[in-house]
């Protein structure tokens, strides 16, 4: 027996003996073995940036050093873990995992273990050692690799060896490189997106009995009958999403090349991933997973709503625009007014009863605004994207867009449910409605002033009593004749407006429209 | 409803009648009249019937539309004939309420030396006698504040002339407050050609007897005669415009519903969806513009998320041209609250402003730091009311603060001697392009002057193709040929444009910071700082400069600019084949700096008799200074001097 250490792991040569437990071909006693590492669960990689803290009856030992009777050796920053304590009692390890790495939530620790339990054997192993000195875990499944977090230290328990702590989120360096690739990068519904699926091992190990997952996103699906494998034809196992292709040995240096073909389904909508990566026979990863993504664009011949309609002149405000009957149909081209081959356009025939208003604005709550063409028409492409059940959408003539004296004969805003794919249409109707035409002249007028005489008060105060409730704009003339001022015409005509107003404020029902102008008498 | 409506109508009509009216059917000679444009109802008999001949005898229909929020400011200089000696422009502008005076000014396309200014009246037009040489032309309005809003150079050596009302606003400095409302008389029914006069000028209706004219006046009332030659005045009617006046549409939308049939039965869902968008102006001149909608979703969802981008994101993309549907119709369309979040909100007031939602950044003025980016975020802009002589405000800010949503693409192309430039990009940001044509000099790379292109007038965009076509064919070179007009090299003309394209995959993360502050310290000095921070994935790109403008006369001045960047840079790509080939430069980063110095005197400033300029320049970039014009790889130094003088009418020197 002797005291000699050769490969500084803290257990004596003669306790190690001369076999090979990891089968790596270094003898034990010279094969360096931590008390544990960090190890990526899926790829057994020794994963470095992690940190120990020992926690014993007398308090904590944090970082590389000596304390409470606790003494680390290594503490875990370069994937590797070494401790001993000299002192009987219970010592907890507290773990800092390493940037980016997150703790295994599939590989739980055992709980608490009582070093006792492990003699006869000494060292005591508790999971897979690293294989040789690659940095790699020999064995990183599981059920290799328990592993605790308390430790119940008596005098003359053993050595103990490879507590591995698991790691998730750690960046693959598996020995198989995959690489997927979509043939665009945006698709629509009913579009079939083709994906190219690659892979190779980079590795010196050959991968027995390694098939290839595909996951697609929600929103795509297989296209049966379209996986070639190698440029074989192979149909997946499809399980939901999941796509299985058969076991394959994967010897270093090979390829295996998948093409698959996927459609876009309804209701799928913005950026979509496709994931593919490689297991081996015990459902472990054995490369990394790579993604193609396709953005599915709203499809305006299903997805989209339009709404066309007209702003009219309402002549007989019955509230739809009615067309004279008996017109020959309106595909004629003589009614483009611009002229044509250098000849003069034909005068334009009036084609429509109601013809349509030009330069009126509707708007949108979000802020759209649409301006009606010479004809009255208006087209919102693409009003808005409906659920499946329907959506409402709102339309609102801006009154103010109208000619002077129009007030809108159609219920204004205008909601409509719009069903995906399908077109509506919203007609308004506006109308010089009800016009009571007031003219007046200098006689109704105090004379030199520009106050209005009684009659005409008397006359208003009648009139407002018999237009409270029914809506109506009054169209307020004044008819100038031969050598009349004009302002002063004007100012009778504010008065007259402002006698109306004040007549009306406590009595009418809605809000009156009046139109003022100034006319000449010949 | 309307139905209704008809029923009220005909009770008017059947209960309201001349007999049961008798105090004022008796009044004869009352001086007025009230009819309901069948019948007469109180008042003058013979009135009625002489105001029914007055509106029998127009036979055009007349309409007059009073919008105080569709105000849209047009300035534009059209030129109606041209030839080598002459040319003959038109003024068009719908705001000439605000204007007092205005001014031609005939610029040397390639100094940007002004040569000479002519008035001009609004909506008048002028004949021109053309001195020499390569010419542009600048349309500038001033108020009465001595504010003044102006188009961007016009070619002279094009005819483009358009009907009333169918130009384009060619502005590309607005300064004057215009607010108030459009007055729109529009009339059809006329003889063809008839003469028009309303709202203060004359025009002829077109071949189908319509016509159509629109001027911004400002609050209060106006009288609007709208006279036809031969016909008299048609009608006079006074329209109020008012100070303050509000525009809204909202919807509060709610949908519950639960599943009676099938695998999920009995499932219940309550949706909402609350919008709005308003805009109005206030008494205190404020314009107001704002919008928001929480999209359907869950009610308890509503409110949350309201600063998140992208509700809307995806309708925005879609563009009706690239659909099936043709609607058959000439309607525009316009975004009046373009946001990529949930909220918009604008409100300006005599050129400050603060806006949440989609902005273009303008950050200018300096000239190695510039932003013209289409961001999202917060954007303020403030200008001082106190102003210079040249009608510049006092003290200027603006600062942004954004996420960006697309990636910028910048590129240059070569003139190819062809006006069709294909962008390397397709699917373009609607509106985001801003396009400049460059001087630069083809050996140390200087920009000596650049030129921004207006929209529909001096060019085309396809969005979805990226192509861009121009109206006039653009030569990579000033004149091409052996002979060198002057001394040196001949600068090298380039386009420039810069735009935001969606990136097809992946999300665009980091924000955008910036800012710029500029003051006039007398009516010639003015400083500026320029600060702006670009995250990006890789690391953020900072920039920060200061700069010194001084002018000692009409076309003197003195410009100084220091600025310090730091980051991975930007990148950009170039074309000498219009876009068929293009190569891309690589980004530079590290930290740099950049120093200019410029000046530009003018012989007349100085005192002497000799006409000319004198003009010099130098400039120091240290390797790793890179901006949107600049990507310098290794330290450069630069300088020139320049020099043309005219000592009498036939000598002349010229050095550069």
């Amino acid at each position: 027996m002797t005291d000699v250490d050769s490969d500084g792991d803290g257990i004596p040569d003669g306790i190690e003996g001369p076999g090979d437990r990891d089968g790596d071909g270094i003898a034990n006693a010279l094969d360096y073995d931590p008390t544990g590492t960090f190890y990526c669960e899926d790829t057994g990689q020794l994963r470095s940036g992690g940190r120990i803290a020992v926690t014993g009856p007398l308090g904590t030992q944090s970082g590389v050093g000596s304390s409470n009777h606790i003494t680390i050796v290594r503490d875990g920053s370069d994937g590797r873990f070494q401790f001993y304590v000299t002192q009987a009692g219970t010592y907890t390890l507290a773990l800092t995992y390493p940037a980016g790495a997150q703790p295994s939530t599939s590989r739980l620790n055992s709980g608490a273990l009582d070093l006792t339990t492990l003699l006869p054997a000494d060292p005591g192993v508790i999971g897979a050692g690293e294989f040789g000195a690659k940095g790699k875990l020999g064995d990183f499944s599981a059920g290799a690799n328990p592993f605790y977090l308390t430790f119940v230290v008596e005098a003359g328990d053993p050595h103990f060896i490879n507590n591995n702590i698991p790691l998730m989120g750690c960046p693959s360096s598996a020995g198989v490189v995959a690489s997927k690739s979509a043939d665009r990068s945006t698709a629509v519904f009913g579009e079939t997106v083709n994906f190219t699926l690659n892979f190779e091992n980079t590795s010196a190990l050959t991968y027995m009995a390694a098939h290839v997952v595909d996951l697609l996103p929600d929103g795509l699906v297989y296209t049966p009958g379209s996986a070639t494998v190698d440029g074989v034809a192979q149909e997946p196992v499809v399980t939901g999403k999941r796509l299985d292709f058969t076991a394959v040995d994967m010897a270093p240096t090979d390829h295996i090349t998948i093409h698959l073909s996927a459609r876009v389904a309804a209701g799928a909508a913005g950026a979509l991933t496709n994931l593919t990566w490689l297991e081996d026979a015990t459902g472990a990863l054995v490369s990394n997973r790579a993604s193609a993504t396709v953005r599915v664009e709203p499809e305006a011949v299903f997805d989209c709503s339009d709404v066309i309609g007209k702003v009219f002149d309402d002549l007989n405000h019955n509230g739809y625009p009615d067309a004279r009957v008996g017109l020959p149909p309106l595909t004629d081209d003589d009614v483009f007014t611009g002229g044509k081959y250098g000849n003069p356009a034909p005068k334009a025939v009036p084609r429509d009863y109601e013809p349509g208003l030009a330069g009126v604005r509707l708007a949108t709550v979000n802020g759209l605004l649409i301006t009606t063409d010479a004809f009255g028409r208006f087209h919102v492409p693409c009003a808005a994207l409906p659920k499946t059940g329907g959506s409402n959408f709102i339309l609102k003539v801006d009154p103010r867009s109208l000619p002077l004296g129009y007030q809108l004969t159609t219920e204004n805003p205008r909601v409509m449910r719009l069903t995906a794919g399908k077109v509506a249409k919203m007609n308004f109707g506006a109308a010089l409605a009800h016009v009571m035409d007031i003219n007046l002249t200098a006689k109704a007028f105090v004379q030199g002033t520009d106050h209005p005489g009684d009659a005409f008060l008397q006359a208003v105060r009648e009139l407002v009593d018999r237009i409270k409730v029914a809506p109506t704009v009054l169209r307020l003339s004044y008819l100038i004749g031969q050598g009349e001022d004009v302002d002063l015409a004007n100012a009778r005509l504010k008065a007259a407006e402002t006698a109306i107003r004040d007549a009306w404020r406590w009595v009418g029902s809605y809000e009156l429209g009046i139109a003022r102008d100034v006319r000449r008498v010949k | 409803m309307s139905d209704r409506r008809n029923t009220t109508l005909i009770g008017l009509l059947t209960g309201v009648s001349f007999f049961t009216l008798p105090s004022l059917a008796t009044a004869q000679d009352t001086g007025f009249s009230i009819s309901d444009g069948t019948r007469l109802i109180a008042g003058d008999a013979r009135l009625a019937e002489l105001a029914q001949v007055q509106v029998a005898r127009t036979p055009a229909d007349l309409h007059v539309t009073v919008d105080g929020l569709g105000v849209s400011p047009r300035l534009d200089l059209e030129v109606v004939a041209a030839n080598d000696q002459r040319v003959v422009l038109q003024s068009r502008i719908n705001y000439p309420a605000w204007v007092v005076r205005g001014e031609v000014r005939l610029l040397d396309q390639a100094t940007g030396r002004l040569i000479s200014t002519a008035a001009i009246a609004s909506n008048a037009s002028i004949a021109l006698d053309l001195p020499a040489g390569d010419l542009a032309a600048v349309y500038r309005v001033y108020d009465s504040a001595g504010r003044f809003d102006e188009t961007a150079p016009i070619a002279l050596d094009r005819v483009h002339a358009a009907p009333e009302e169918q130009g384009i606003d060619a502005a590309a400095r607005r300064r004057i407050p215009v607010s108030g409302g459009a007055v729109t008389v529009s009339g059809t029914g006329l003889a063809p050609g008839a003469v028009v006069e309303t709202l203060g000028e004359t025009l002829r209706a077109d071949s189908a007897g319509a016509f159509v004219l629109q001027r911004i006046l400002p609050p209060g009332d106006h009288a609007v005669p709208v006279q036809v030659a031969g016909q008299g005045v048609l009608t006079q009617p006074i329209v109020t415009i008012p100070k303050a006046e509000w525009f809204t549409v909202g919807i509060v939308d709610l949908t519950f519903g639960e599943t009676l049939k099938g695998f999920d039965k009995g499932a219940t869902f309550t949706n909402g969806r609350l919008a709005y968008y308003t805009k109005g102006k206030t008494a205190g001149g404020w314009l107001i513009t704002s919008s928001a909608d929480t999209g359907e979703t869950e009610i308890r969802d509503l409110l949350r998320d309201f600063d998140r981008k992208d509700p809307q994101g995806v309708l925005s993309r879609l563009d009706p041209d690239m659909a099936y549907p043709v609607y058959g119709d000439d309607s525009t369309l316009e975004n009046d609250a373009p946001t990529n979040g949930k909220f918009y909100l604008r409100a300006e007031q005599d050129g400050s402003k603060l806006v949440w939602g989609n902005f273009k950044g303008e950050l200018t003025g300096a000239e190695y730091l510039r932003n013209e980016r289409t961001l999202y975020g917060l954007q303020g802009v403030y200008r001082s009311p106190a102003q210079t002589s040249g009608g510049e405000a006092r003290l200027a800010a603006t600062l942004y603060a954004a996420q960006p949503d697309n990636l910028p693409g910048r590129e240059f192309f070569l003139g190819t001697g062809g006006s069709v430039y294909f962008l390397k990009r397709q699917d373009i940001s609607i509106g985001s392009e801003t396009l400049t044509i460059e001087r630069r000099d083809p050996v140390t790379g200087r920009v000596i002057e650049q030129r921004r292109l207006v929209a529909g007038r001096d060019y085309r965009i396809n969005y979805i193709q990226g192509v861009v076509t121009l109206s006039a064919p653009l030569s990579g070179f000033g004149s091409g040929g052996v002979v060198q007009p002057e001394a040196g090299s001949t600068p090298e003309t380039r386009l420039a444009a810069q735009y935001e394209y969606t990136p097809t995959a992946g999300e665009v993360d980091g924000y955008a910071y910036g800012g710029r502050v500029e003051t006039w310290l007398t009516d010639q000095l003015r400083l500026g700082v320029t600060g702006m921070v670009d995250q990006t994935d890789i690391a953020d790109q900072t920039g920060m400069g200061a700069d010194l403008h001084y002018d000692f006369g009409k076309n003197s001045f003195v410009e100084l600019e220091a600025a310090k960047t730091r980051g991975p840079g930007f990148g950009s790509s170039s074309s000498d084949d219009g876009g068929l080939i293009v190569s891309t430069d690589p980004s530079v980063s590290g930290t740099g700096q950049g120093y200019r110095f410029k000046t530009s005197v003018d012989l007349a400033d100085l005192g002497l008799t000799a006409k000319g300029s004198a003009s010099a320049y130098a400039e120091r970039r240290s390797a790793g200074f890179s901006t949107l014009d600049y990507q310098t790889t290794a330290d450069e130094t630069l300088w020139g001097l320049a020099l043309d003088a005219k000592v009498s009418d036939r000598v002349g020197y010229k050095l550069a």
